[in-house]
This record gives structure tokens, sequence and C-alpha cells, in this order.
């Protein structure tokens, strides 16, 4: 899917039932405002220059010492 | 000593260490403040004026009985609203938590600030769950900048910086997610320290975005700022996120000076053509630091976009429940905003997480020529309350998201950062960001201090009150 393909209407219908949540009519502007802000964000995201076949996170699990 | 509006913290405590000032005269000139004031700017949700009057009778009582006070001896302080206070319930912006019951007992902070000796006064205005920039609130009122009461303070720890301006608090304290403590800070003419990720607790504090929240002070002086910075510091197991990092005071070295410090203008994404008066905030900044050459940030508009997701993602997940039985009892732009996080694809978030890896790495890099970088805090100047658009770069654009426009790439990354207000001349204020490497607050502390001994930085007494 291109970066121009994204729906936000048919992405909230197939979504918000999963996510427990509805959206309303009055709701679905508001909504669809942010998931299209959301998708330009990750197009940016998408198009940095991190090294291909590498896999460092931001936030790292460290198991702590066990209290004696 | 007379008790005037707009004393600092540091004049406050010497006086009332020395016996030349009662801590309980200090506590009801500000209560007495904060009753003429509020009505207008709507800054303090809380006012624990009991306590607060206790708690100073207590260090009157001390103090009278020879016994040596703490370092911020009688002096009033207060928190944004998503602090916990105990007895008050933590409302953190939000018309939903006041249905919780009240706090059991006071967020770590305000522990260490008050077994300094300050006193806290109550909690203070915010935009609702952290989620804003521009100090609107629906619930409890919009909060008001004390330079012009028709403009935003900024946000979200808007009744933070709206009454440090307004000499409503000397020191108060606030939270920092993409902008939160810069941007009000800047808009309200004060200064402001958003430390680095991890180094202030944020236990007994309502959450937004754990991966993002930064909790600091505001002041009207570095000094304070410094000093209430100090006293906060220290490492708190019962906060994940919180660094394991003994306390590494700055004061000390505050008047050090600026001499060997490599200091760069930030431009790429941060420049300022077509913003003039942010432009004139770095120009006068950079002038007074001998800055003879800008750096662009590399990865700071990925940075940026890293962050948006981050927040959307995490916050939205974290409000999931109130989402599912309480909709209608948000705030409807907040709302909107955490139901499109709900639904936003998984692998965004974790190519958020990467790109924030990626661009720390990038950016630590750029600090191995660098020691600090000025960068603009806000695109302008506050917008009225209620605008929801401004010229920016020649083109209309939202107010609302573009506040947080130079403030978003840093936090993303944790660095830290003393917004600092700049004369410029212009007639509402505006700041510049003072960024160092991480865990350096205290060459950012430093820059700042001289900025402000060379009169190029001030917290100006607000002319709309």
């Amino acid at each position: 899917m291109s970066g121009t393909d994204f729906d936000p209407d048919a992405h909230i219908d197939a979504v918000a039932a999963t996510t427990g949540l509805t959206v309303t009519a009055e709701q679905r502007p508001g909504v669809r405002q942010f998931l299209v802000l959301a998708h330009r964000m990750n197009a940016v995201l998408e198009a940095a220059p991190v090294p291909p076949d590498t896999l460092e996170l931001a936030p790292v699990f460290c198991p702590p010492e066990r209290e004696s | 000593m007379t008790i005037r509006s707009y004393l600092t913290a540091t004049e406050i405590a010497e006086a009332v260490r020395r016996g030349h000032i009662r801590a309980v005269d200090i506590v009801r000139f500000h209560l007495d403040r904060i009753s003429a004031l509020n009505p207008v700017l709507n800054a303090y949700t809380d006012v624990v004026a009991e306590r607060a009057l206790a708690r100073a009778a207590s260090i009157d009582i001390r103090r009278q009985g020879g016994e040596s006070l703490g370092p911020l001896a009688g002096v009033p302080f207060a928190v944004k609203n998503l602090f916990d206070i105990a007895g008050v319930t933590t409302r953190a912006g939000s018309a939903i938590n006041r249905d919780n019951p009240p706090a059991p007992r006071d967020g770590e902070l305000i522990r260490r600030l008050e077994a300094a000796d300050a006193i806290l006064l109550g909690g203070l205005n915010m935009g609702e769950y952290a989620y804003d920039f521009t100090g609107e609130n629906v619930h409890d009122g919009n909060c008001r900048n004390p330079h012009d009461p028709d403009h935003m303070p900024g946000g979200s720890s808007s009744g933070s910086g709206s009454a440090t301006a307004a000499g409503l608090a000397p020191i108060s304290l606030g939270s920092d997610t993409n902008g939160s403590i810069r941007v009000p800070s800047s808009l309200c003419g004060i200064f402001g320290l958003k430390p680095t990720y991890g180094r202030l607790t944020r236990h007994g504090s309502f959450p937004f975005v754990d991966s993002l929240d930064h909790l600091g002070p505001f002041a009207r002086s570095v000094t304070d700022l410094a000093l209430a910075y100090d006293i906060m510091q220290g490492p708190d197991p019962r906060d994940t996120g919180c660094a394991n990092r003994v306390r590494e005071p700055v004061t000390p070295d505050l008047d050090q000076g600026i001499g060997g410090l490599r200091i760069a203008a930030a431009g790429g994404f941060f420049n300022t053509n077509g913003l003039p008066e942010a432009g004139a905030a770095v120009s006068a900044a950079s002038r007074a630091l001998n800055v003879l050459h800008g750096v662009d940030v590399p990865g700071a508009e990925a940075g940026r976009a890293a962050a948006f997701i981050i927040t959307n993602a995490e916050s939205a997940a974290f409000h999931r429940q109130r989402l599912r039985t309480r909709a209608n009892d948000f705030d409807p732009d907040t709302r909107d905003r955490f139901l499109a996080g709900s639904m936003l694809p998984a692998g965004w978030l974790v190519r958020a997480h990467q790109v924030r890896r990626w661009y720390l790495q990038q950016v630590m890099e750029l600090f191995q020529e660098v020691d600090i970088l000025i960068a603009p805090a806000v695109p302008f100047t506050a917008p009225r309350i209620g605008q929801k658009t401004m010229m920016l770069r020649g083109e209309e654009q939202a107010v609302r998201p573009n506040l947080g426009l130079f403030t978003q790439p840093v936090s993303c990354i944790g660095l830290p950062v003393a917004a600092v207000p700049v004369d410029t001349g212009s007639a509402m204020p505006i700041g510049v960001q003072v960024i160092a490497p991480p865990w350096r607050e205290d060459l950012a502390l430093r820059v700042a201090r001289y900025l402000e001994r060379k009169g190029v930085a001030r917290a100006a007494e607000p002319k709309g009150i």
C-alpha cells in the first residue's frame, strides 16, 4: 500500500471494533484528522535512513539483580 | 525585610533562615495574591491554604527554637495538578479523574521540596491529561497569560507557567513530555528546566507517556531553578524510569561562565526563517554567547515523528478503559487524539522506537563536536486564547501542534534543556532552548545563568495584571 492509499475511514471501520471502541459520527472527523496526521508521521519514520537489517529499539528491558 | 511581589526563592529562604521575615507572613502574602489574581489567571485549581499556614507556623517555631532551617525555608511552591497532593484528588486536568479518591500521600518531588522546608500552596491548572500545548481546558477553564490575559500561557503545564510568571509561586513544578515545561516557560517569560529523561523521579504523579514523561521546575531566576533541581535529585526505584544516579548538584558551579564551552546554534529543522519572533530570540542569545556557527541536528524531523507516534500510542493505551466507558467526558480534542492513537498499527510504534534509538545515536555523534545547542523554544509568542491558526513561514497552520514544533524532537531523546526567556523587546515574552548532552544539566544551567547575568535573559514582571 503506497503512502497515498491510506483510507482513514476504512481503517476506523476495520480497527475500532477490535479495540473495543466505538467511534461515533461526531467523533469521526477528529479521529480521521489525527489518523491522517499519524500516517504522515509514519511516512517520515519509514524514510529515516536507519541501517537495514538492524533492530535496535529505544526501550531496553534490563532484568535487575536479585535482592539478597 | 519588606515582603513584596516577585521575591525570589533564594531571597525568601535567606530572609526566613535569618529570622528577618516569618514563613507565615510569606505564605499569607502569596495566598492573598492568589485570591486577588487567580480569578483572572485561573492558574490554581486547588489551594491548600490550611496546610500551608500550618507548615509555615511550624517552620517559624523551629526557627525561633534555634533550629537551622532547610535551603528552601519558607519558600512557597505549587505543582501541576497531575502531582499527587495528600488529601486532594489528582485531577490531571480532567473531569473523569475528579471521581477518584484523594491521593493518600504527596508525590515524591513534593516530599523532597518540603523536606528542604519549602511550603506547598496548591495544585495548578493544566491541559487535559497533559495532551496539550495551549493552556486551554474545557473542564477547569482556560488558564491565562499574566503578560496579557487574552493570550495563552502555553501548556500543558499552563498553571505552572502562569503562576510563577505572576508571582503566585516563586517555584512551581510541571511535566514535559513533548514540550510542556518549555512551551509555557517561553510564552510566560520565565525559566524552566526539563532535565534528562530519568533524572527526576516521577513517583506520585499521574502519567501521560511513560517513555517520554519528564518532571521539572519553573522559576523566575536561574539560581532558584538550580536550587530546586538540586534538592529534587536522587534515585527512586519506585519509578522504573528513574536512573540510579547519585545527586550531581549544579548550584556550586553555576557562575563558572561559558569559557571553554563549544556552543552552536541549531539549524536545519530548527531554522527560524519566516519566524521573526523566534529568530530574534535565538539571535540575541547567540550574540551574547559569541556563537559563530550553526549546525544541523541530524534526524530531528524523524525524531519529532517518533515522539508523535510514541505519544499517541502509549497514552491512548493508558486511557483505553476510560475511552470505552466515558468517551463523552473527555475534552473532544483530546478524546479524538486518544481514539486515533488506539488504532495505530503495531509496526508504526516499533518503527518509532527504532528511529528514536537511531536519532539518539546521530545526536550523540554531534555532541562529540558541540557542548551546547541553542534552539528556538516556540515558533511565535503567545497566541490569543481560542486562536486555532497562525501564520507560520507564510502559511496558515494549526496553532496547537505547532507550538511544540521545536521542543518535541529534543525531548524525544531525553536531552536536558533549560528554557530561557530572552529579552527581544517584543510585546509578549519568548524563550530559547539551551540544550546539553544527557546528564549535563550543569552545562545548560551555566549557560542560562551567563545569559541572565549579561542581561539578555530575564523574567520580566508582567504588565497584564
